[in-house]
Formats: structure tokens, sequence, C-alpha cells
């Protein structure tokens, strides 16, 4: 990369504009990209409100923050010192400032000595040398390519990988080939199945010489953002490991296949407790790949295909009763594996394969067959490309599950591994999306000193329903979680963290858990945060990361507090209620506070926000019940943003109380009509549901122009309530759908407000005396 | 201030003229009497005004010398025809009602043909079986005999069936009354066949759905439309006779037989058919081919229908005819041919579903004609070519020079001009085979390969859209086809690749045939335009009212696509293509799941197979009919600048070849090279037709269809380009390409630049051949003039600078610039003027530079002549 793209990738990353909402302190980018084990180096953090920056927080272990320097807005400079033993692979980090935390950005840990990109080397002429096992740090700018050059004798391995989608920074798809010494092209890579959209060539050196590697954007795209970390050298890259999982805590014989050198088997430890995928790194002659091969960690074991397993006859039994993992390699077109298993009547077993997610090419198709060869259950696609499904056994007795490629695929590494087990329910939490497309806003809690802040939590229920509590354990001192029970039929709920003014200043990574309240045998809860690093397409996305914890932090105080001004009587049905929100003002501070309701009961409306002006410490936000709305008591609560120090900061209400109830009355009016000129008797006739004390204040609304009906009142004996509606004479004809009457009880010094008689009529029509009969009428008449 | 107005331009293509160079003498007179300060732009100010003065009296130079070929004079014998023909050659009658007209046609050794009906003699072997009327024939007894026919000294005999003689025939609905609504125009669009009637009542648009015409008749408003108490007061017939108010006013008369159809039909109380009706299985026009000399001379056609009951019926009465040059052939309603001014003419009959043709030529009479014995037939083409311009009293032009054909040959094939030394290479060499070993040594090209994957991509579509198609997808389809061209794998091949693709559109490319279009019936509609040139898109919504194509046709060729099924695939842009096994398509009249069934082919057995594939065995083999003879079409065009059929896309009946034979031709020749299309290619090229001057003779001038001289092509907007940077040596950057990739690489359709939008590049956002754009209009000649392309690359590339700096003189330099732009060496004429211009004490690099932007402002850069 020239010095001028440098400039240029740096003003583009600048000049990035801010995501809606966005988080107080802003990463924009981490110089350099990744980084070897065992080495000291300096991070670069550029970004945006940085200068109050306190803490790197890194979600996984192994690297140690040996200084920090934040003097810049928009400049943090960390020495940083990585563990020999640190984990590799993606690390996970957050700036932690004093009034706030950012986004969350992806870290690379290797084992190779890192060297950065030298332009000019757009050429096969001048490729840049590279030493064998190292990881080059390069961008691809528009239309940019680069060569590198590697020396190999002839028998010697060559591999070379890209990391470049996956660093989540750009849509960056590369296309990396390879020539031999006399420049002719002998292997070419553009997506790969292991890595997504990133290359991946592995090749045995047919002669000794200087071999050229090319890398560039399939497109020939390319920008500041196209940054990549290029991995050359001799290292092992198979692109499957079989079996692809095993039992937890148990040691694996593993056979890594696709390699140039041939397939080859290793011991592989699995960690103590089950893992949706855990990066398995090959190591040879004590090279390791640069990233891992995929295996999924289960509490159960192993089921091993055998040979000839390619009809039912020959299908290969299990023969413990489930659950167990049944593995596998469609290793040739058109191959269907089978496995025969035990269930008794009755037993509900989930049936899921586990393949694409750990990266391998198979699009699954499975099927169930009974002893006698009637299909039952099939699924194709259900997690991405994965099957899954449900299978309750009919009968005692022996089934059969077949699994095969959809588009009647195969290959060496298309290796698959079918769980069966007993279903099993589980609660997934997260924290749902606060705008569609962006995974990263308020993901954390964050609440200043002796305020507020509130968050949604989601809890999806699979195979189990019933109320759930949801629980943090370790919140830093001074925190307090104030949360309901999460309702059996609803699947979020606000929760409100408070911090006393004395709580000190810092954040922790906490696991937040969940149980169903009546349940004898609460399941496994699981917090999930889903990052899409690289949007693309019809709202999808290159690349995610995940994370399962949770970031809690304390923050200096905010310049405001608000709350809600909690109401004493309930928002009825088909009823209005204005909610007051206060704010305190900190002396000094009068920018607009925008108010958000956390979550709407369901069948309540509201508007997305509402603001208390400029120097002002009062709204009211107006909340709407559907003749539907859930009876019930709720617990709401309000977030408030204001824009400090250029930043948003935000601080919530407390957990109120909102009752929705049945309506006090009912109201029907029939339709009528009347001229111009006249006063129309509109009477409403009224159902009385439940008493109430004195009088209530109906208003006859929805009136057109000039047509006016004085307000009434009525007691809970009245049967009716009788308008005058008074027409002017300059009414114009026409007819009026949409009356109604608005109903003010008075309750505790508050207003319960309520419509009935929805949708009633008034026709206007033309005054009797004054019509005079026309030809056209009799025309009309004859019809 | 311009050089040539588009006008002229556009007149000089149109007419075809032969004057590639520049202006003539007047316009240039013209063009200096506006001063330059007229033109508004202020760009035109400044140093450019003098650069223009220069310019114009440049351009001025650039000129071709005219020539013109005298054809001798002879008189033609008319006293014996070489053959005398009798239309239909047999007769069968076989009811009552049933009747025969006959037709004898006289061909002479010239091609004129004479309708001699009324001039021969016809001698009838048993007169009681059959009354011979008026040259027509209708049943007296059942029983076999013979008709001779006497003309010229020649007898022919027509064989006569009669078959029940006295049975009359039963009325019917749809093999009689039907028929007359066509005729009379009723169920027209603009009539009662629009979509929602005319005046509140419908007819199915040309008849596509009787039952439903019998219904709105009889049923949708009863006592209304027919009257079966009193037939003659029936509201559809006083309409039809005008004798109520009708929009459509009168449409027959009492003494018409379609009255007397309708009547008839009444009169029997307005029956339905029984279900086993007959149906029209084909129809025949004849005689199919006329020469007519002379303005009035007259053919009287007859038309024969098939029925799928074995029987046949002359429809003559009951056909519509059309002609589509009434100019030159005006047809009457009986089916009697006029010939009018010189020209030829498709005269058209429908009849039921059918529509079938005639060709007609019409030349004067006693025209002076002889064709020049030199002129050689290279292969087959010219061969077939003659065989036409010989009935046209044509001669063709004379054989352009080499330093036309070497540029010519390469703009064609390789899409790129030859280079300075390549046409001096060429000039200088002197075997015969010369042409025929350059046509090979293109062949060879890469380039080659590149054009026609870019005309492929055109075809197919391969264009981003936004978040449906990405620009990803749009790449590696595109270098699919590339691999494919460059590796000339045969067309059936890539044909059926595409049509059977399965998987992930990322990993077999060729899947994105059915990414680009999703729908059901646009897949199918787009398959045929693109593979058979036929554009079904009207059977849609009723029968073709100008082809064969019925509802039930549409239908049963969509038939083979609805079991595609579609799922994304891992990368957000990626679609996994495969086939579902279920899906049907339903006939939106009926209702019913339409059989797949080939257009103009079999119903296949498709049971527990994948639809697509059983439809890519078929499409992309000699089976197909169309195939072979769509694609040589399409190669056809590309070289000669016009199809045999024109658009190359819009086959059908009303569409006829120019040159069936030659059409025919072709399509068997590509069969024999098993697809192969270079080979094809080399038959076009090496042919004389390909290597004719462009230049007209007294006989073609007005030709512009039967390939009798070379058509002028403007160079399309990528070649244009593509010339101007090869000429100017410089590098062009496209969307998705490094730089340096030439625009006929361009893999993105959706990719484009100025200059190729403006020069009509096409968008590929159609499957039709009408997207690339050769008209010329106002932006391009202004951005040719004033725009930044030309400029821009003159002086980027630098060329004339470094040709003085490598120590050239002027006039090698001079010749320099008109070798690489125009493929020839200056005249002495040129040469002689250019010198004056030296003379006024500019700097010869100014000089110079103006004359390169001139040479390529000029008609002869710009245009393949």
């Amino acid at each position: 990369m020239t010095l001028f793209t440098n400039a240029l990738a740096i003003s583009i990353l600048l000049s990035v504009p801010l995501i809606a909402s966005a988080t107080s302190p802003r990463i924009a980018s981490i110089t350099p990209t990744g980084a070897q084990r065992g080495t000291e180096l300096e991070l670069r953090f550029n970004g945006s409100r940085l200068d109050d920056a306190q803490e790197i927080v890194f979600y996984e272990p192994g690297i140690q923050v040996l200084k920090m320097d934040s003097a810049k807005t928009n400049v943090v400079k960390a020495q940083i010192k990585i563990a020999a033993a640190c984990p590799l692979g993606e690390h996970h980090l957050r700036i932690r400032t004093a009034s706030g935390v950012s986004e969350l950005r992806t870290f690379q840990i290797g084992t190779f000595p890192v060297i950065k990109e030298v332009e000019p080397n757009n050429a096969i002429t001048n490729a840049q040398a590279v030493a064998a096992n190292t990881a080059v740090s390069g961008s691809i700018a528009s239309e940019d390519v680069d060569y590198f050059a590697i020396s190999a004798k002839k028998g010697q391995r060559i591999s070379a990988e890209v990391e470049g989608i996956r660093l989540g920074l750009a849509a960056f798809d590369s296309f990396m080939s390879i020539q031999d010494p006399k420049g002719t092209v002998i292997a070419s890579s553009d997506d790969t199945s292991l890595l997504l959209q990133d290359s991946l060539l592995s090749i045995i050196a047919p002669e000794d010489g200087i071999y050229t590697v090319l890398l560039r954007d399939i497109a020939y795209g390319g920008n500041g953002e196209f940054l990549y970390r290029l991995h050359l050298g001799d290292f092992p890259r198979p692109t499957a490991v079989y079996p692809a999982g095993g039992k937890a805590g148990e040691t694996v014989s593993v056979k890594f296949l696709g390699d140039p050198k041939g397939e080859f088997s290793q011991e592989i430890k699995l960690p103590d407790a089950p893992l949706e995928k855990f990066g398995a790194y090959v190591e040879q002659n004590g090279t390791i790949a640069p990233s891992p091969n995929w295996m999924r960690v289960s509490l159960f074991p192993n089921v091993l295909e055998t040979a000839e397993n390619h009809d039912r006859e020959h299908a290969t039994p299990a023969e413990a009763p489930p659950p167990f993992a049944l593995n596998g390699i469609i290793s040739t077109k058109r191959e269907t594996d089978w496995f025969r298993f035990k269930a008794k009547k009755g037993q509900a077993l989930d049936v899921a394969v586990y393949a694409r997610r750990l990266r391998s090419p198979i699009d699954s198709v499975i099927e169930i067959f009974d002893s006698a060869g009637k299909s039952l259950a099939s699924n194709d696609d259900a997690t991405g490309a994965d099957s899954y499904l449900k299978f309750t056994a009919p009968t005692s007795g022996d089934y059969f599950v077949r699994i095969k490629d959809q588009l009647g695929g195969g290959g060496p590494d298309y290796v698959y591994r079918i769980e069966v087990s007993p279903v099993a329910s589980t609660l997934s939490l997260n924290i749902p999306q606060v705008a569609r497309n962006d995974s990263q806003t308020r993901q954390y809690i964050v609440v200043p000193q002796g305020n507020r802040f509130a968050s949604m939590i989601g809890v999806k229920r699979k195979d189990i329903s019933g109320d759930v509590a949801v629980s943090i354990d370790g919140l830093p001192s001074g925190i307090t979680m104030h949360a309901d029970t999460l309702a059996a039929k609803l699947d979020a709920m606000p929760v409100v963290f408070e911090a006393s003014a004395d709580a000190p200043i810092g954040g922790k990574l906490l696991d937040v858990s969940a149980k169903v309240l009546d349940a004898t045998n609460s399941p496994q809860s699981r917090f999930k945060h889903v990052v899409e690093m690289v949007p693309g397409p019809n709202n999808n996305y290159y690349y995610n990361t995940t994370v399962d914890k949770l970031y809690v932090a304390v923050t200096e105080a905010a310049p405001f507090k608000i709350r809600i001004v909690e109401p004493k009587v309930p928002l009825v049905q088909n009823g209005v209620m204005d909610l007051k929100i206060v704010a305190e003002r900190s002396a000094g501070f009068d920018e607009p506070i925008t108010v958000k309701m956390m979550w709407n009961p369901p069948g309540v409306g509201s508007l997305p926000d509402v603001t208390i002006a400029k120097a002002q410490t009062s709204t009211n936000y107006t909340l709407n019940a559907t003749a539907e709305a859930q009876i019930r008591t709720n617990k709401i609560a309000v977030l408030g943003t204001a824009t400090v120090k250029g930043g948003p900061v935000w601080a919530s209400s407390q957990l109120a109380t909102l009752e929705v109830a049945a309506p006090y009355l009912l109201g029907k009016i029939d339709p009528v009509s009347a001229s111009p000129g006249e006063t129309a008797k509109l009477i409403c006739k009224l159902e009385q549901k439940q008493p109430f004390e004195g009088k209530a204040k109906v208003k006859l609304l929805g009136l057109p122009d000039k047509v006016t009906a004085p307000e009434i009142e009525i007691t809970k004996n009245s049967k009716e309530a009788l308008f005058n509606v008074q027409i002017d004479p300059k009414v114009p004809v026409g007819s009026h759908r949409a009356l109604f009457c608005l109903v003010e009880i008075k309750k505790d010094a508050e207003t319960i407000s309520q419509n009935i008689a929805p949708y009633s009529v008034l026709r206007i029509v033309p005054p009797k005396k004054l019509r005079i009969a026309s030809a056209n009428d009799a025309k009309v008449a004859a019809k | 201030m311009k050089r040539w107005s588009t006008q002229q331009l556009a007149s000089r293509v149109r007419t075809g003229a032969g004057e590639v160079s520049s202006l003539s003498p007047r316009e240039r007179a013209g063009e200096r009497g506006k001063g330059p300060c007229e033109h508004s732009d202020a760009s035109c100010l400044s140093g450019l005004v003098v650069r223009w003065i220069n310019l114009l009296a440049i351009t001025t130079l650039i000129s071709f010398f005219t020539h013109q070929t005298k054809a001798a004079n002879t008189s033609p014998d008319r006293s014996a025809p070489i053959e005398v023909k009798i239309f239909p050659p047999d007769v069968n009658l076989s009811s009552k009602q049933d009747k025969q007209t006959l037709i004898v046609q006289a061909i002479y050794a010239d091609g004129a043909t004479r309708d001699v009906t009324s001039e021969a003699t016809f001698d009838l072997k048993d007169k009681s079986l059959v009354r011979f009327d008026k040259a027509t024939l209708s049943p007296l007894t059942d029983g076999k005999t013979e008709l001779a026919v006497k003309f010229g000294g020649r007898t022919l005999s027509v064989p006569i069936v009669v078959d029940h003689s006295t049975v009359e025939r039963p009325i019917s609905f749809k093999l009689d009354v039907m028929p007359v609504f066509m005729k009379a125009g009723c169920n027209a669009g603009a009539c009662h066949g629009s979509s929602r009637g005319k005046d509140g009542f419908r007819l199915s648009l040309f008849g596509y759905d009787p039952d439903g015409d019998y219904h709105r008749l009889t049923r949708e408003s009863i006592g209304r439309r027919v009257n079966v108490a009193i037939p003659e007061e029936s509201l559809v017939i006083q309409k039809a006779l005008g004798a109520v108010p009708h929009t459509g006013g009168e449409r027959f008369t009492t003494n018409s037989p379609l009255y007397a159809t309708l009547l008839r039909w009444l009169q029997a109380g307005a029956p339905k058919d029984e279900t086993n009706v007959p149906k029209v299985v084909a129809l025949e026009i004849m005689p199919t081919q006329a020469v007519l000399e002379g303005q009035g001379a007259s053919q009287k056609l007859t038309v024969r229908a098939r029925y799928s009951d074995g029987g046949d019926r002359d429809v003559t009465t009951l056909a519509v005819f059309s002609s589509n040059n009434e100019l030159s052939a005006k047809v009457t309603d009986g089916g009697v041919i006029t010939a009018g001014q010189r020209g030829e003419a498709f005269i058209m009959a429908r009849f039921d579903t059918f529509n079938v043709g005639a060709q007609v030529i019409v030349v004067p009479k006693n025209l002076p004609y002889k064709w020049p014995e030199e002129i050689a037939e290279y292969n087959y083409v010219d061969t077939l070519i003659y065989a036409k311009l010989k009935k046209l009293r044509i001669v063709p032009s004379e054989l352009c020079d080499d330093a036309t054909f070497i540029r010519r040959a390469c703009l064609d094939i390789t899409g790129t001009l030859p280079t300075a030394k390549q046409v001096q290479t060429f000039l200088d060499e002197s075997s015969a085979g010369k042409r025929d070993q350059l046509i090979d040594e293109l062949l060879n090209r890469k380039d080659f390969a590149d054009f026609w994957v870019m005309k492929w991509a055109e075809l197919l579509q391969i264009r981003s859209r936004n978040d449906q198609f990405s620009s990803k997808s749009a790449l590696q389809y595109y270098n699919w086809l590339e691999d494919r061209l460059s590796h000339n794998v045969a067309i059936d091949k890539i044909v059926q690749e595409l049509l059977t693709a399965s998987g992930s559109t990322f990993k077999n490319p060729a899947a994105n045939y059915y990414q680009v279009q999703t729908d059901t019936l646009k897949t199918a509609e787009n398959t045929a335009q693109v593979f058979m040139g036929m554009r079904i898109q009207c059977a849609q919504c009723h029968n073709h009212p100008f082809d064969r194509w019925t509802m039930n046709d549409y239908y049963s060729f969509a038939a083979f696509f609805p079991q595609i099924g579609r799922k994304p695939g891992e990368d957000p842009r990626e679609t996994v293509i495969f086939d579902k096994g279920d899906g049907e398509v339903k006939h939106p009249v009926s209702g019913k799941a339409m059989p797949p069934k080939f257009l103009g082919g079999e119903a296949p057995d498709v049971k527990d197979q994948s639809r697509r594939e059983v439809l890519a065995k078929w499409l992309a083999s000699a089976e197909n009919p169309y195939f072979a003879k769509n694609l040589g079409n399409i190669v056809w065009a590309h070289f000669m600048g016009r199809g045999i059929i024109d658009p190359v896309d819009d086959v059908r009946i009303s569409n006829p070849p120019c040159n069936p034979e030659l059409l025919d031709a072709l399509g068997v020749k590509f069969t024999e090279y098993k697809y192969n299309f270079k080979k094809l290619v080399r038959d076009i090229c090496t042919s004389r037709t390909y290597q004719l001057s462009s230049r007209a003779n007294d006989t073609n001038a007005l030709d512009d269809r039967n390939f009798s001289r070379a058509t002028i092509r403007r160079l399309r907007a990528e070649v244009l380009l593509d010339c101007i940077s090869q000429v100017t040596e410089t590098k062009d950057k496209f969307q998705g390409l490094p730089r340096g990739a030439r625009a006929v690489q361009i893999a993105d359709g959706n990719a484009s630049t100025y200059f190729l939008t403006t020069f009509g590049r096409a968008t590929r956002e159609t499957v039709c051949s009408c997207e690339v754009k050769t008209e010329p209009n106002l932006s391009q000649a202004l951005h040719l003039l004033n725009g930044t392309t030309v400029s821009d690359k003159i002086n980027e590339g630098g060329v004339v600078k470094a040709m003085l700096k490598a120590g050239k003189n002027r006039d090698e330099i001079i010749e320099d610039l008109y070798l690489r732009c125009f493929g020839r060496k200056p005249t002495d004429k040129e040469h002689e003027k250019l010198s004056g211009f030296f003379k006024e004490g500019r700097k010869d690099d100014q000089v110079l530079t103006d004359l390169f932007w001139s040479l390529l402002n000029s008609k002869e850069f710009i245009f393949n002549h």
C-alpha cells in the first residue's frame, strides 16, 4: 500500500458516518489487524470520542495491556503483551472510556511473525519476497493486485491462506492464485467451504524455485478497508477433520483431510464442556495452521460410519440407545449413508446435522425410515444448509436415518455429524437489536453513576414454556438489576440497571442466565450476542462473530435523569393515557432529551419516541390500547438519550407499572341523518361494564368542520348519552363515518380516557323542502 | 459548427450509397459557410476554432473512388416455360358442399412466373364424377378420376377423389362459424377481440377460445345475440350487415358466403359442437413463390387446410390475406395478388391458428439484364445468394479491395483494427489464398472468442441488479462463458449445460441462467427467443396473430420450467438451483396443468426425469428445426449487418427469411460442423458475398436485404471505443476489470461508461437483439467532437509525439496514421492537400495531432465498410 493510499484509507475510515444512535466511544480501525503470540507490540485504535479511554476489554484471555495512551480524541495507543500460550484466532474486544463503551471489534492472534506488505508489488516482477510461515499484513486498494514470492523445494508444501472477510472489516472477496517458477498458474482459489469468502491454496511444489502468489479482489474492487492477513508458508492446511466432534473432555483420534500431503491422524483433546464450535488447530512439525478446523463438542459418544453403509441393508448400527452422534463422509457423488438405531415407542428425538456450520461443503438432506423401509420424516435445510428434524418413534424398534447431499455432491471432505438425542429444551438469551441491521448499538449495559440504564432482554424457549426469571451474577458493585419475571406468552422484557452514586467506574464481562420458574429441571440457558461484522445484500451479512458474555459497566455521572410518573389509574382497552415523563437536569444542562418506550406491552401502542424539549423538564408520552390489548399488569421503562460532549448518553427511568384493564363502559350510536342548519339528536347507547365514582365527561369527536356537539356528563347509571349536534347551514352534504365518543373518568385525581362507539355515522343530507325533482331522478327511479 | 450532421450520417447509412468517407462537395461548401462561432458551445472558442478550420479541410481529403457495374441487355423468352405447376397437385372432395379451386403457374428460365390458369386447357377424364367450372371442381358422384391440364406444350395430371358426394356436412360452430369471425375481422384486437371486448360484446382474440365464444354468443346475454326463431333477426347478423348501428360498420353483405354460413348455423338452432370436432392440423398456401413481371401482373393463391380426421378443405375464401409490402404486391380478400412496384413482398394467409406465407418478387417487364459470367461462386453461400439475385435481376457489386477487406475482417472477426504493419504485410502479400489465410488467422485469435462471449453475454443478460444478482455472479457467469467459448466448446453443449445447470450459482455459474430470470413464463419466453429466435410472448394471452403459436404451445413449452427450485446459498449473493420434482404450469383458460411439449415439436415423456434435461436434449439438437438455423442466422447477421431473418430474434411466419434456402443451408452446415461455429464463420467470411464492395451498381442500388453488396455498418459501441483506444495506444478502466481491459470484455452489463452508453451499448436488460443500437444521434456526434474520449486519448497516448521523437518524418507519420485508422495509405491527393497545412507556419505536431483527431472523427473510421 502506498503512502497515498494509506492516507486515503484513513480518511475513508474516518469519514464513515456514525451508525444511528452510535455508542459513545467508537473504534473505526485497529492497526495492525493481528499479531503473533508471545510478542509485545503497540496497537493503535483510530476512532472518535476516545480521549477518556480507560480500558481495553478483551473477551478472551492471553492479552495484557502494558500501557495505554489516549491523549487524542481519535486515537488510542496501547502497548500490549501477548502471552505465549494465548489462544489462537479471533479475539473480541471493546474500549471502555470514563463515559461509555465502544462497539465490539476483533483482533487476530496467530503463530507466525507479522510483516507489512510493501508496495509496489503489483506485478510478478516486483513480487514481495516473503520467508516461509509469515503473516503479511496488507491492503488492497482499488484494482490493486499484490504479488508475493516464496521459495520452495520440490515436494515441499506451499500453503497460502487469506484472512480478509474474517477480519470483519469489509466485503473483501479475495481471489488468489499461485504461479510456478516458469510463470504458469498452477492453482487458484476464490471462495472456500472452510474459510467462506477467504481464499486458500495448498499445493506440493513440483520443482525447486520461486513461487509467486497473487492476491486481489475477485472483481478488482478495493479500498482502504480491504485489509488482509496473508499467511504464507509450508504449514499444514487440511480442509476437514473427521470425526467432526466428540464427547466433552475426551481425547478423540481424528483424521485431518484435504491436505496436499495426504490425510493424517492426530489426537485432539476436547474441552470439558459442550461447545457449538471448537477450533482444532492442526500442528505438524512444529508448524500450526493459521486457522482451525471446526469440531462440535457434545455430551455423548460418537458412532463412526462403516465402509459399506450406502444402503439400508448395510446401515451402520448405533448399538446404544440415543443420545449419540453419527459421523461419516459423503465421499463420492450421489452417495447415501445409512445408520440404524433403536428407539422406544413415543420417544421424541432431536436429529440434528452438524456439517455446514462446521464448514463442511455438504448440503445435507436427512430422512428417517422405519424398519419396513417406510419414510417417516425428512428435512433439507433448517440451520442454514444443515438439516434438523424432531422425530417421535411411533413404536419401539429399529429406525434408519439416511443422509445425502441435496445436489448429489460428494467429496473427501464432505464430513457430517448427525446428533440424535432425546429432545432437550433450551433457553436462548439475547439483547434484541434496537434498530434494523444494527447488531452493535446498546448490546451492553452502561449505567451512569447515580443513574439508571434499561435494556430489553429476549428469551427464546425451545421445547419448554412458562414464566422465566433472568439473572446476572456478579454485577459490578453498586449496580442493582430490576426485572420482572418474563410471562409465558412474552419473549422479551425490559430490565433496569441502577447504579449508586458512589459505584466505582469500571466494567465486567458477565454471564446472563435464565430459569423457567415452574420447571423442576430448568433447561440450560445461554446468552449470545451475534455481531454482524460485514453486511451483505438483502439484509444479510457475509461474516458474523459471536460472544456469550454481556459487558456491564459503570460510567461517569450523566447530566440528567429521567423518571416515569407512575400512573395510579389503568390504561383501559380502547383507551388513551398520557404518561408523564419527568427529567432532572444538572445545572447548566439543557439539551433536548429523546425519550423512547423500551417496549410496548401487547396491544399497547405509542410513538417511536418523544422529546423533552430544550431546557424543559417534562413531557407527555401518549399510550393507547386496542380493544384486544392484553389485560395484565406490565412493567415498563423509558430510555432517555441526549448528546453529551458530542456523543449520546443514555439514562433510563425506573421500572414502572402499567396496568391494562377492561373498559368501564361500551357504547353504540345508530346512524343519524340531518340537514345543514338543523340540530340532530345523536344518542349513544351505553353499556356499563364496571361502576365508576362521580360523573364522567363524554365528548363527541370526529365531527366535520362547523358541526359541534357540547360535551355532556354521565354517571355510572346512565343508559345513554344524548348529544345535540348543531349543524351549521353552510356545512356541505356528505357522510361522516369516523365519529366516536371520548369518555373521561376521574379517579385518584387522574383521568382514565376511553373511546367508545367507534366508526359511528352522521349523514348530512340536503334539506328536504328545498329539493326539486329533476328528470334525472325520474330516470333513476325508473331503473 | 459540426463535421457532419447526424441526419446526413443517418441517410448515408440507410441508403447505403457506398460513400463512406466524407461530405459531398455541396455539403462541404455548406459547412464552410458556417463559421465556427455559430457553435453555441463555449468550448469551441479559443484555440479550437483554428483547429477546426484546418480539420474541415483535412477531412474533405478522405475519399473513395466510385465505380459502377454495367449490365448487358437481353430480352426474355416467354413462349415456352421450363416448368408448369398445378395447385393443388391432388384433389379430394369429401362432402356435398366441398369445392376446390385450381391454379396453374408457369415458370420460365429466368425465374419469372405467370398465373396461366385462364390460358391453360383442362380436360376432365370422367365428367360424371365432378363438375368443372371456372377452374373450380365440385362433386357429383363418388369415385376417382383425373384432370389433364395443358399449357405451353406441357401436360400435367391431377388425381381427383370424390367421396360422400351426397352427404351434406352438418354445420359446425368451430369449423364454419369461427372462421367467419376471423375473416370478417370480428375477433381482431381492435374489435371484439379486445380483452374487454367492444361495445359490450367480447370474442376471444383471433379465436383462441371457441367454447368461450360460443358461450358468449348464446348464453352470456340470452335472447340478445342470437335469435333461433327468426335467425335473420339475430343481432349478430344484423350488426355484421350494418343493418343496426355497428361501430365496426358493415362486415359483409347478404350475398356473402360468410352470411350464408352464419345464417345456416342459426337456422340449425345455433348448435354447439360435439366434443370430437376435427382440428386443423396443417395449412398450405399455393403457390409459395412467384416472380411477377411488370406492374399489374397477377397471381391467384389457393389455401387448403388439413384436418385431424384426414380430410382437407379449400379455405381460400375463409383465409385472411395480408401483404407486408403493398407497394410491390397487393392481395385481395379472395387471394389474388397484383404486382406493383419492383420489389419483394410476403403474402400471408391466416386460418384457424395457422399462418402460412408466399414469397412474391416483382420485377419490371422486359428489364434488360444479364448475369456477368465472370462472377465466381466461392462456396454454397454464393450459389444461394446468386440464385436469389438472379430472380431479382440484380448483379452483385465487385469485390472489395484488400485494404478494405483486412479492415472489415479484423473488425468483424476480432473487434479490433489491423495494425499498420499487418495492413502493409497483407497488401504486399501476393498469394491467391491470402484472404482465406487471414480469416483462419483471425479466427484463432482470442479476440474472436471475446467478441462472441460479449454477444452471448448480451443474450444471457449477464448484468448485475442491485441485491438480486450480484456483480460477482455476473463476473463468474461471464468467466464461465469465456472459458467455454475460448475452448471452442460446441454451442449445443454450452446450451445444454445452461439449460440443465444445477447447484450453486457460484460453483456452477451456468446455473445463473435460472437466476437472471426467475419467472417461469419469462424463462420459457427467453429460452425460445435466445435459442430459437422466437418471440412467443403474444401467445401467453391469445393465439399468436402472425405466427403459428397458440396458447397451448406457449403453456406447454413453459411447462418445462416450473420445477426449478431455488434456495439461498451460503454467500448472501449465491443461489442454489435444483429440480424440485414438482410444479406445473396451468393453462389460464382451461385451468389444466399443461403437459410439456417442445415448441413446434412433440410432447416428450418427462416422467421421473428432469424436464429441463429433456428439453435441453431436444432444444440444442438437430431434432429442433429452429436451433441451428437460428444460430446460423445470428452469425450471419453479425458479419453481413442484417439477418436472413431480420431481426434475428423475430422468427415468425409473417417475418420470412429473405433467402430461405440459404438459411436452411447454414442450419444444415452448422449441424454438420457439430455446432462448431468457427467453421460456420469461416464459410461466411470466405464467401465472395462477404467480400463484396459496399459500393452500389445500377442494379443493386435499392437492394438492402439480399446481400448484393456489403452493408456499411457503424461500429458497435464497444468496438468503437476499443478501436479508439487501440489507435491512440491508451488504456481504459471498466468497473470490475483491470486497467487495460477492452470494452468487449466487460463482464457485468451494468458496468458502462458515458461513451458506451451514448453509442448504444446493450444494457443486457432483455434478451432482445434490439438492445445494441447503432443508429447515430446528436450526442454521439457531439461526444466525438467535443467530448473527452477522442481528444483526451490522443493526448494521453502521445502517438504523434512518440513518432516525432522516434525521428519519423511528416509523410511517414501521415501514412502511419492513415494505416492505423483506416487500414489504407493516404491517396496522393490527400498527401498533396495535407502538405498545404504545414506551410502556414504551424508546428508539425499540432497539425499532425489535428489530422489524427480528424481521422478519428471521420465516417471512414467510425464505420465498417
